[in-house]
């Protein structure tokens, strides 16, 4: 839920270009083609030459050159050209790149080249390019010639040769042509007039709309060591491999360990014992070199050093369960996608490591790198996520449980003694479910500064003094599956909750700085609403004395396919009572819809900018 | 979190992002630099600086926490401490920052700068931990290569009542290549949690003698305690500025030396200047404010001349006229005079009869035309034919480029130079050896009048400029004994003026057209605006979703073309709130200001304002036959006497028409800190005009 309200917040700030009203693209694309040559299991050569008419300044970015290498992909050689009109301008080679250390933590092998042509538009940039891939194959080169929005792509093709005999797997919205040769297997796919796509708010996943090939070795080397990713299956007994020989820990620190839960009554409070312990001795710190990258530094390492990356941080908490007698599994996971691609196994697909402790009724996931979550916590990166257990029988592809649809929905009560020069002091709580608790976690550690924006960056007024009164929550329970609770209660002080006017006050109907935006374009892109929404408000306002209602605003009922608006305003026995709900559900809806969005987004900003009107009563009115 | 495995897989949407920007230590390199290479052997000044700092503790004894100055000497107390009492929010404190800076040889007798930094931080809660990471990022060009030798670093943590001593190996220091003449060292303190203190030791020596790093006594992080002393031998001159705050206390001695070369030796006086205090508070970033790091407590050095004995002296900047003649000799006076790359169409464009101002701007677009601007701010310029060869260049090189041509029309033309407001203030009264980021065109026509244009940027234009570039103190570069100090902050008018003018129906449903007018910087600004939302039409999708009106038939004017001047139109339509007989109209389609931007109750450092303006908005609503107001909201002048800014509403009828006049004026750019609560008030106050509600009754009778 976040993510999506995320989504309608950040459309105000980034306004996404919607298809050009006179249908010409901001870039070109006319060519874009690699070739991969596989020498053997660790080296080969990717060629890649890029040619691209940069039209208007929206296709800007299309022109930059970016590229990240590391130990085992060097950029072996580069050259450019920029034209205009059919004139060179400018030839390009590798000092014209801007390079620098795109380092991720403590140490990195990660370099980034850049270059961002600066020429007054239209001008055409073709980048002619090698990388040298050594030490190791895992993955091929990712084609997807087309990122940005608006641009054409007029001939695309992709060539991957390599010995006869090689296995490659692939994943691809293209059908490959197989030619084997004497020695060599070429795989090849191509497209041509691929129109572009139009990004819009609410799109459906990027990979339904662009050409794309992820390819890779189904057997391949890597630092020297030998592997397979013809399933996940293989691929997690190669992880496993690796990890030999790390999870040792000296036996004195094993047996502090066992001293430390023997007083625990199940596994599940030594559990509980050992990621507290986990908490107080280690911090993420990230070291990325070479396989360091994919392999976990030793357990005795991060218990010297007090520091590991995710790899690390769940291979010594594998570790330290292991010596009281638990057994748990290592997981990699990708953060960013619930899914993976269908029937590809690859390790370029995975972000993340975490641990997984098989329990009888279900599975305890545990966030090896901030263990201030509530142990069990299923969060963002991985509720509903596939991901692959890496087990001595090799890697197994399972999904974690993630939160129905009903756990979807936040709310918060608040109750406004309204004083008669506008000012108010209010009480909220703040009901929060799944992911939503997550900034609240461990509230009261939190700056005073980070603390107030929490509690009050959802209102459009000024808030003063606002101090936590109460907190609730279910944490205990995370253990058993449960979805996350939490209850946050706070005062805060509003100066200028409504505006006086005379014998007048008015009162905005809703404070929240939630706006629904719309785009008068026509839509191009089916609606997707990838996670439901809901959203509830209630507000109680003692209307101060002397005070009656003028004017309460029609309740408003919105009812449809995509979601729900209901906005209920009452005035009796001294106060108003709103009641609102904003719900929008999940699903995928045909681009006809958007109107009946627009129209319930714009019902949503009328409905939310009217105000409630109270009058002074007359003399002698009770 | 990331991990390796991604790096593979090139996951549309989720391109990492360049690195931010770094902060590079200057590179002007003095016009004077010659050194003889003798066999001396290194003053060992970095024992007695300790040996002196150890000494000198006894007088700063007022710190919240007692510590020894001494490395690995972490007091009991130090390790059990579970908050830091005068900021008991704080994630960690820094317990003591002792470093010392000397101008000295080294072991093969070359001038350098040696630096010893010594911090002790105590982690007070979880989310300090990474407090125990350092990244240094030095230099690496061939003969100025940095050295940062001596890493010590040590962890104490309370384990079973004892303390425990942890040091950092040596296989936990990287040293990485970060861009082009820059290498990174990072290192991590081993087994930190909340509770540890972390205690580091490095040496750093720089053969960029001349250009001290500055010092930062604040931090991020509360200071309990800090010391620093600057050695500085008497064949060595310096400026100095201290900036911040807190109270720091300084004291000056003069010991003598003596500095050994095989049987001979130069016995001379050192300076050791001291500063030091304690308690300083943790400084945040604010809204409102272009650099922060300039409120920061430091003290920033640098060298005004060299003169050892036995060696041929080297004189760097002592004053700012010693400063212009350094830029006057630079490259920016002699690009500027290189031959017109256009003469032909510069001379067309002199020969018209056109307003001066407009050929400037002919010339100017007419570069621009050219070549394009790679969106970087830059102070030395490339020569002419190599920008006019790569088709584009910094905005100094266009600078340049314009300069000549304008030269070549008749002209003249003077560099300012500026120091960008996010650099922090140029001070006239405390010169700086490399004090400029940038510069800007100065163009006087026959009549005198003197204009001011940057070529870099989209929407520039005659006299408006960045906001960055709005500076008190600009230095217009002329012959050594001529330049002089330009305000860059009032060039011309800035104002933004919208009217409305509409009908309301009987179902109470407004139409009417807005016109806003923008001149100025705020025609920058609105240009900004529209580019950022991406296109015309995604612009008015904005401000319909905003006000909550259907928009039409809009019209930009002057908007693809640098100009002083543009203008908005629509037509729109709004709804109002419908009671029954009664209707409730907000007098205004737009807030123009948000309660929120002061929103914390506090503030430390000065409120900084991009530009000084004018805001006008009017409003005639005409009503139907039988409609009558009901009640007006009253009408109000406030007022921010620290900013001399003032707001003023009035309300009123003219026959049917409602007529609502809003008048924002804002002359200072400028307040202190101790204004703020002032600023929040008068915030609030002005951010309620756009709450107004106009009651009108449907029915006369």
């Amino acid at each position: 839920m976040r993510r999506f309200l995320a989504i309608l917040s950040a459309i105000a700030a980034s306004f996404i270009p919607v298809l050009a009203q006179t249908g010409i693209p901001d870039a070109i694309i006319e060519n874009y083609d690699i070739s991969f040559d596989m020498n053997s299991q660790e080296s080969g050569t990717c060629s890649i030459t890029v040619r691209t008419l940069i039209t208007k300044s929206g296709g800007a970015r299309a022109g930059n050159f970016v590229l990240y290498t590391d130990s085992f992909h060097e950029l072996a050689s580069f050259s450019g050209e920029i034209s205009a009109a059919g004139k060179t301008i400018r030839k390009l080679n590798m000092q014209d790149l801007t390079k620098v250390s795109a380092s991720s933590g403590l140490a990195d092998d990660t370099f980034l080249y850049t270059y961002t042509p600066a020429v007054a538009m239209p001008y055409t940039i073709e980048y002619r390019y090698k990388i040298a891939y050594r030490k190791g194959i895992a993955s091929f080169p990712t084609f997807i010639p087309v990122r940005r929005p608006e641009t054409m792509l007029r001939s695309g093709s992709y060539r991957i040769s390599a010995p006869a005999g090689t296995e490659i797997r692939y994943s691809s919205n293209m059908v490959p042509e197989t030619v084997t040769s004497g020695k060599k297997t070429t795989w090849s796919w191509s497209i041509k007039d691929y129109k572009g796509f139009s990004d819009e708010a609410l799109m459906p996943d990027i990979r339904e709309l662009v050409p794309y090939v992820y390819a890779c070795p189904a057997n391949f080397s890597l630092g020297g060591k030998k592997g397979s990713q013809s399933s996940w299956e293989e691929l997690g007994a190669w992880l496993y491999g690796l990890q030999k020989d790390t999870k040792t820990l000296p036996e004195p620190f094993r047996a502090s360990l066992q001293e430390m839960t023997a007083g625990a009554q199940s596994d599940l409070e030594k559990i509980r014992i050992i990621y507290g312990h986990l908490r107080k001795t280690t911090r993420y710190v990230s070291i990325q070199l070479g396989l360091g990258g994919l392999r976990p530094s030793p357990a005795g390492d991060v218990l010297k050093t007090g520091f590991g990356d995710c790899k690390a941080l769940s291979n010594y908490m594998q570790a330290m369960l292991d010596a009281v007698g638990i057994k748990s599994e290592y997981l990699i996971v990708q953060t960013d996608e619930k899914d993976l691609l269908p029937n590809y196994a690859s390790l370029g697909q995975m972000n993340h490591a975490m641990l997984c402790v098989p329990m009888a009724s279900d599975s305890l996931w545990i966030e090896c790198t901030n263990p201030s979550y509530p142990l069990g916590y299923r969060h963002s990166g991985i509720a509903g996520h596939e991901i692959v257990l890496v087990t001595p029988e090799g890697g197994k592809k399972v999904r974690a449980k993630g939160y129905s649809d009903s756990h979807a929905a936040s709310s918060e009560s608040m109750t406004v003694r309204l004083e008669e020069n506008g000012s108010a002091q209010c009480e909220v709580t703040r009901k929060l479910l799944a992911e939503d608790i997550e900034p609240y976690i461990e509230f009261e550690s939190l700056k005073p500064d980070l603390r107030r924006k929490r509690l009050t960056s959802r209102y459009k007024c000024l808030c003063d003094n606002a101090v936590l009164t109460g907190t609730s929550d279910n944490f205990s329970e995370l253990t058993g599956g449960a979805t996350p609770q939490m209850n946050v209660s706070f005062q805060m002080d509003v100066p200028g909750y409504a505006k006086v006017s005379g014998d007048r006050m008015f009162i905005p109907l809703s404070h929240s700085s939630l706006k629904i935006f719309h785009d008068k374009a026509e839509r191009v892109n089916p609606i997707c609403i990838d996670e439901s929404l809901s959203i509830i408000d209630t507000v109680r306002i003692v209307i101060p004395d002397g005070f009656e209602a003028e004017h309460i605003p029609e309740n408003v009922s919105i009812r449809s396919e995509l979601g729900a608006f209901v906005s209920n305003v009452s005035s009796a026995d001294g106060m108003i009572l709103i009641e609102q709900s904003l719900v929008f559900n999940k699903g995928r809806y045909p681009k006809e819809t958007y109107q009946e969005y627009r129209s319930f987004a714009k019902s949503v900003s009328k409905t939310n900018d009217k105000k409630i009107v109270l009058v002074r009563k007359a003399a002698g009115n009770p | 979190m990331l991990c390796k495995y991604h790096i593979y897989f090139i996951h549309l949407g989720n391109m990492r992002p360049a690195r931010d920007k770094i902060n590079f230590r200057s590179r002007f390199l003095p016009y004077t630099m010659t050194i003889q290479s003798n066999t001396m052997r290194t003053i060992s000044f970095l024992s007695a600086a300790i040996a002196f700092l150890a000494a000198a503790s006894a007088a700063l004894s007022a710190q919240p926490v007692k510590v020894n100055m001494k490395f690995d000497k972490v007091s009991r107390a130090e390790v059990e401490m579970q908050e830091y009492e005068p900021d008991t929010t704080a994630a960690a404190v820094v317990l003591l920052d002792a470093g010392n800076t000397a101008i000295t040889f080294d072991a093969e007798g070359r001038i350098c700068l040696q630096t010893r930094h010594h911090e002790r931080i105590k982690i007070l809660k979880e989310e300090g931990v990474s407090y125990g990471d350092y990244e240094l990022v030095y230099y690496t060009k061939l003969g100025l290569n940095d050295k940062i030798t001596g890493v010590k670093v040590i962890t104490y943590n309370l384990n079973g009542g004892e303390i425990v001593r942890t040091r950092m190996s040596k296989n936990y220091i990287f040293d990485e290549e970060l861009a082009e003449n820059y290498r990174k060292l990072s290192f991590s303190a081993q087994d930190v949690r909340a509770g540890s203190v972390i205690e580091v030791e490095y040496d750093i020596t720089s053969y960029m003698f001349w250009d001290f790093d500055k010092k930062y006594f604040q931090r991020s992080i509360p200071v309990n305690l800090f010391e620093y002393e600057v050695r500085i031998p008497e064949f060595a001159g310096v400026n100095k500025r201290v900036s911040g705050y807190n109270r720091i206390n300084y004291t000056s001695e003069k010991v003598n030396e003596r500095y050994t070369v095989g049987s001979r030796y130069i016995d001379f006086t050192t300076t050791i200047e001291r500063y030091s205090g304690h308690t300083l508070p943790a400084m945040k970033k604010e809204p409102y404010s272009y650099s922060f790091q300039q409120y920061l407590s430091a003290v920033d050095y640098d060298m005004s001349n060299l003169d050892i004995p036995g060696r041929l002296p080297q004189h760097f900047s002592i004053n700012w006229e010693d400063i212009d003649k350094n830029y006057y000799e630079s490259s920016i006076i002699s690009r500027m005079n290189e031959k017109c790359l256009f003469p032909e169409e510069v001379k067309a464009i002199a020969g018209t009869e056109d307003a001066d101002q407009d050929k400037i701007m002919e010339i100017r677009n007419l570069v621009r035309s050219r070549i394009s601007w790679d969106g970087k701010y830059k102070l030395f310029p490339k020569r002419g034919s190599q920008t006019y060869k790569e088709k584009s260049g910094s905005n100094a090189d266009l600078n340049a480029i314009i300069a000549s041509c304008l030269r070549a029309a008749g002209y003249n033309v003077e560099p300012v130079l500026i120091k960008m407001r996010s650099s922090g203030v140029l001070i006239p009264g405390l010169p700086e050896l490399n004090p400029y980021n940038t510069y800007i065109l100065r163009i006087d026509n026959a009549s005198g009048k003197a204009h001011y244009l940057d070529g870099g940027s989209s929407d520039q234009y005659l006299n408006i400029l960045p906001p960055e570039f709005l500076v008190s103190n600009a230095r217009l570069l002329r012959e050594p004994g001529r330049c002089q100090w330009i305000d860059l902050t009032n060039l011309g008018k800035n104002m933004a003026a919208y009217i409305i003018n509409a009908k309301l129906d009987e179902s109470g449903v407004m139409t009417g057209e807005m016109n806003a007018k923008y001149i100025g910087e705020d025609c920058r600004t609105f240009k900004k605006d529209v580019r950022k939302a991406g296109s015309q039409a995604e612009f008015v999708t904005e401000l319909e979703n905003i006000c909550a009106i259907n928009a039409e038939e809009y019209k930009f004017v002057n908007f693809d073309k640098p100009s002083k001047e543009c203008t908005f139109s629509c037509k729109f339509e709004k709804e109002t709130d419908n009671a029954g007989n009664l209707l409730y109209i907000s007098p205004f389609l737009h807030n123009f200001h948000s309660v929120t931007d002061f929103s914390s109750p506090t503030r430390t450092c000065p409120v900084e304002f991009p530009y000084r303006g004018v805001l006008t908005y009017i409003m005639n609503l005409e009503l139907p036959e039988s409609f009558k107001v009901e009640q007006f909201p009253e009408s109000n002048t406030i007022s921010l006497p620290c900013m001399k800014t003032a707001c003023k509403v009035i309300y009123g009828m003219n026959g049917n028409k409602v007529q609502v006049s809003f008048n924002f004026i804002m002359s200072e750019m400028l307040a202190v800190a101790d204004d703020y609560q002032q600023i929040r008030d008068f915030w609030q106050l002005l951010c309620g005009i756009y709450d107004d509600m106009i009651v009108i009754s449907k029915n006369k009778d």
